[in-house]
């Protein structure tokens, strides 16, 4: 091997390292948590100025032909620590871009017109970090003490690159694969639905933010003590797709396939069409073509194989403690044995699950009159109209209340401020004689109340099991401190609950589904999902908005028995019902709607007594 | 109604989505210069009815026919082009084009000249539209938008107007004022209306014939003379008082 022939080699490794450490930063925010993070070349501009500042020299002793902030020429590692340090701090402000106000595309939007600003600013405010020039004749690492072009050096700085990427990796690793990575990934699935479990959506954006960020910044930080130079245009915001093409052809939500999609991206396929002759065309018709290049392989993969080369595995988790001799059926012929006769089920079934309502046993409720829920005059206007119009109700303990009314009566609106999803106009909230109108809907479901969706809600990229264990409230490893820590610390309160989620699936006949992705169910075991997995935050209150509908009607009566089964045990629910016959059936009282007000309360031979009842459903 | 004078003729239609018939042979037949409505509780087939007549939804059996011609399993654009005008319940007007653009965008199909002309014959039926030309449709109220969407498609002068549930998000007010003034007007332009509702009471005021669906079928086909008065009618919303003391749970 000649020497220019290792040091390409060198070249190489230094920047695979380099684009690893990158990548699974994107890959965590991106694949994982979801947040399509389009400013990602800033944190990595970020750090990359903040090495290189942290290292030179003030602009005067370095010849003063280039202006810049500080240049305190302090020793290695500090420059690389620092720039960890800030591209994890620069993300902090980010945080109001994604934060829960703006989601999905408009914070993508927001973040890349961001990056853009920055790239700007930067560009054309010289004394800052000296503008277009950029900053060069950047101090390698520690080039008093050794030659920065030996062989030596170089293969030190390879190795040390590839450590610390070996670093990220681990990093990475335990993050995604803890209870809290399975928080971040139900956020990414349906972060509607994450926060009504009682996720802090704000905090884990927050968090993948600053950690990919950091993970960003270091990439910065070794990339300039190698290159020696940054200027704005090595990180334009085009940049950030060669690592989102990077990120989607390794396998979004994948830290292998970071590292393999970081190798074959920005190190292999721009390396590759280097050696394509540039004899053809106009001058840099190659360089635009590669771009051109990019592009089409992302469209390619998200055609044909948008999971990656390396997709997301699937964690498998099982349910076989439980000895299950119930084979691989259909559901609905399942659980049918368990509720064959209602009345032995009910006396039978003392719910093996651990401790069904423990919250519902203190007794504040008891204090407000044995109403676990309570409104008064409640309220909700949409732009002039009065979806809900000063709603006064009372929930008592161990009843399954149903909620009842034509279409456009504010039964759904009612349910969403009960829960905490819909801002309330005027009115209160009670709640085991708490005035909890003010808080955020996770706050409510960390206190027992939580709700169900009308749509389909399960997390479709995470399996039952999953999807059951992603609910589990106060869970050690549900917290990026918890998870960094390791499964040292948390690995008891996972048993807990997987021993916890086998019960509910064994109870609900899907024990065998355990493994199978959310996504991958038919619509009446995504509604059984939905409730174990709302089992799981242990609720002393239930708010379901049409768990039956679209369901078969011989399961809707399963379903039924299973949540009268509940009442039984202590569990409150108001559950919001268009199917008559299914209110006939199981709920007592029923409270009925129509325009925003109630207009009745009682059973439903009550409410067809009442001529009031049934004309309101005539008017509509 | 016989037969012949039907501008709207279904006969034992069965639709659904896929895993099986939401309606099981529907038939109802609406003749010119009337309203027909269609009633019923949720889910009892109301919307898929009015998809399978206007070729959104292929009906697996029966057969459609706007009056002499079979639109049975026709395409959405060829049933438009055989004088099917249909107002879908959201998504109705063109909210940043004005009113007036909104009416002459009904009329694409016209020749260049007759859309002035339509316009003015529109503007007729709806007199309330022609203060507010100008105004773009995002800034109409519910009810105008509503009579703006139906006069976009009064611009085709099509002989069956289908309108899917035309004051849902209305007032309860401005719902009556839509169905008894505007919708009604429709009717007395000549073209034969099939309205599908949720406020039963409503529309039966203005119809000269009303089906009730009740589990994708036809329980009912009367006068709303007659359905007012009947208690099978209200029983078919809101299901029957038992007979029997026993209820089941109703402990």
């Amino acid at each position: 091997m000649t020497s220019a022939q290792l040091y390409y080699l060198l070249n190489l490794l230094i920047y695979a390292g380099i684009d690893i450490i990158a990548c699974l930063g994107l890959s965590q925010q991106f694949g994982v948590a979801g947040v399509t993070n389009f400013g990602f070349i800033i944190f990595q501009a970020a750090g990359a100025y903040t090495a290189a500042i942290l290292s030179l020299p003030n602009d005067s002793a370095n010849g003063g032909f280039q202006s810049y902030l500080a240049g305190w020429n302090l020793p290695f590692p500090v420059p690389w620590i620092g720039a960890a340090i800030v591209g994890g701090l620069v993300a902090l402000p980010f945080t109001f871009v994604v934060g829960r106000r703006l989601r999905g595309d408009f914070a993508a939007v927001g973040l890349l017109v961001t990056a853009v600003m920055f790239n700007l600013l930067v560009t054309n405010y010289r004394p800052f970090l000296n503008g277009a020039a950029g900053l060069s004749l950047v101090p390698a690492p520690l080039q008093g003490e050794y030659d920065p072009s030996g062989a030596g050096y170089q293969w030190a700085y390879a190795a040390i690159a590839l450590v610390l990427a070996a670093g990220a990796y681990l990093l990475v690793r335990r993050v995604t694969e803890s209870p809290y990575g399975r928080s971040l990934r139900a956020m990414r699935d349906n972060d509607l639905v994450a926060d009504s479990l009682g996720k802090n959506l704000l905090a884990q954006r927050t968090s993948v933010l600053v950690l990919g960020g950091a993970l960003a910044g270091l990439s910065g930080g070794i990339l300039v003590g190698y290159i020696t130079t940054w200027a704005p245009g090595a990180w334009g915001y085009a940049e950030t797709i060669v690592l989102f093409a990077a990120v989607i052809i390794g396998g979004a939500g994948s830290h292998r396939g970071a590292v393999l999609g970081a190798i074959l991206v920005p190190v292999g396929f721009e390396e590759a069409t280097r050696y394509i002759p540039s004899t053809f065309g106009p001058p840099g018709f190659v360089d635009d073509l590669q771009w051109v290049a990019i592009g089409l392989l992302v469209v390619i993969f998200l055609w044909f194989r948008p999971q990656g080369v390396l997709p997301e595995r699937r964690r498998i988790i099982g349910a076989t403690a439980v000895p299950s001799n119930t084979p691989n059926e259909d559901v609905v012929s399942l659980a049918g044995p368990l509720h064959a006769s209602r009345g032995a089920a009910t006396a039978g079934s003392a719910l093996p699950a651990a401790d069904p309502a423990p919250r519902a046993t203190a007794s504040p409720a008891a204090a407000d009159g044995g109403a676990v829920l309570r409104t008064v005059d409640l309220a909700r206007d949409f732009g002039g109209v009065h979806a809900v119009a000063g709603v006064s109700i009372e929930v008592h303990r161990g009843t399954l209340t149903g909620l009842i009314g034509p279409n456009g009566a504010g039964k759904s609106t009612l349910l969403g401020m009960l829960a905490g999803t819909i801002p309330v106009t005027s009115g209160q909230v009670i709640y085991q004689g708490r005035d909890v109108t003010g808080l955020p809907a996770y706050r409510r479901a960390r206190l027992g109340l939580v709700r169900t969706f009308q749509l389909a809600s399960e997390f479709k990229r995470l399996t039952v099991m999953e999807n059951l264990l992603s609910a589990v409230p106060s869970h050690r490893g549900d917290s990026l401190a918890g998870a960094l820590r390791g499964r040292r610390c948390w690995r008891r309160d996972e048993e807990a609950a997987i021993a916890r989620a086998r019960v509910l699936l064994e109870r609900f006949g899907l024990s065998s589904y355990a493994d199978t992705y959310g996504g991958d169910l038919s619509g009446g075991q995504r509604r059984l999902t939905e409730i174990m997995r709302v089992l799981m935050t242990e609720p002393a209150m239930l708010l379901l908005d049409e768990p039956m509908a679209g369901v078969h009607p011989r399961l809707a009566r399963q379903i039924g028995a299973q949540l009268l089964d509940l009442c039984a045990e202590g569990m409150t629910i108001l559950m919001v019902e268009h199917e008559l016959a299914i209110m006939d059936e199981f709920c007592d009282p029923v409270i009925m709607m129509a325009e925003g007000t109630v207009l009745a309360t009682g059973t439903m031979t009550d409410l067809r007594a009442r001529a009031e009842v049934v004309e309101a459903y005539l008017v509509g | 109604m016989s037969a012949e004078r039907a501008a709207l003729l279904a006969e034992d239609v069965r639709a659904g989505y896929g895993a099986g018939d939401i309606i099981h042979g529907v038939s109802v037949q609406v003749a010119p210069g009337t309203v027909a409505s269609v009633v019923g509780p949720n889910g009892s087939g109301k919307s898929t009815l009015l998809k399978a007549l206007c070729g959104v939804v292929r009906p697996s059996t029966g057969r459609v026919l706007i009056g002499d011609r079979d639109i049975t399993g026709l395409p959405p654009e060829e049933v438009a082009r055989a004088g099917v005008g249909y107002v879908p319940q959201v998504d109705d007007v063109f909210a940043p084009l004005t009113v007036r653009e909104n009416l002459e965008m009904g009329g694409y199909l016209l020749a260049g000249r007759e859309v002035a002309e339509r316009v003015e014959r529109v503007l007729s039926v709806f007199p309330r539209l022609g203060t507010m030309l100008a105004r773009r449709a995002g800034r109409l109220s519910g009810g105008e938008r509503k009579m703006l969407a139906m006069g976009r498609v009064l611009m085709l002068e099509p002989a069956v107007f289908l309108l899917d549930e035309p004051t849902a998000n209305l007032a309860p007010q401005v719902a009556t004022e839509l169905l008894t003034g505007h919708v009604r007007a429709l009717a007395e332009s000549g073209a034969a209306v099939l309205v599908v509702e949720q406020r039963a009471r409503a529309v039966l005021a203005i119809s000269d014939y009303t089906y009730v669906l009740g589990g994708g079928q036809v329980l009912m086909a009367d006068t709303p003379a007659r359905l007012n008065a009947s208690q099978e009618f209200t029983e078919s919303f809101f299901g029957a008082v038992p007979k029997t003391p026993q209820a089941p749970q109703s402990s």
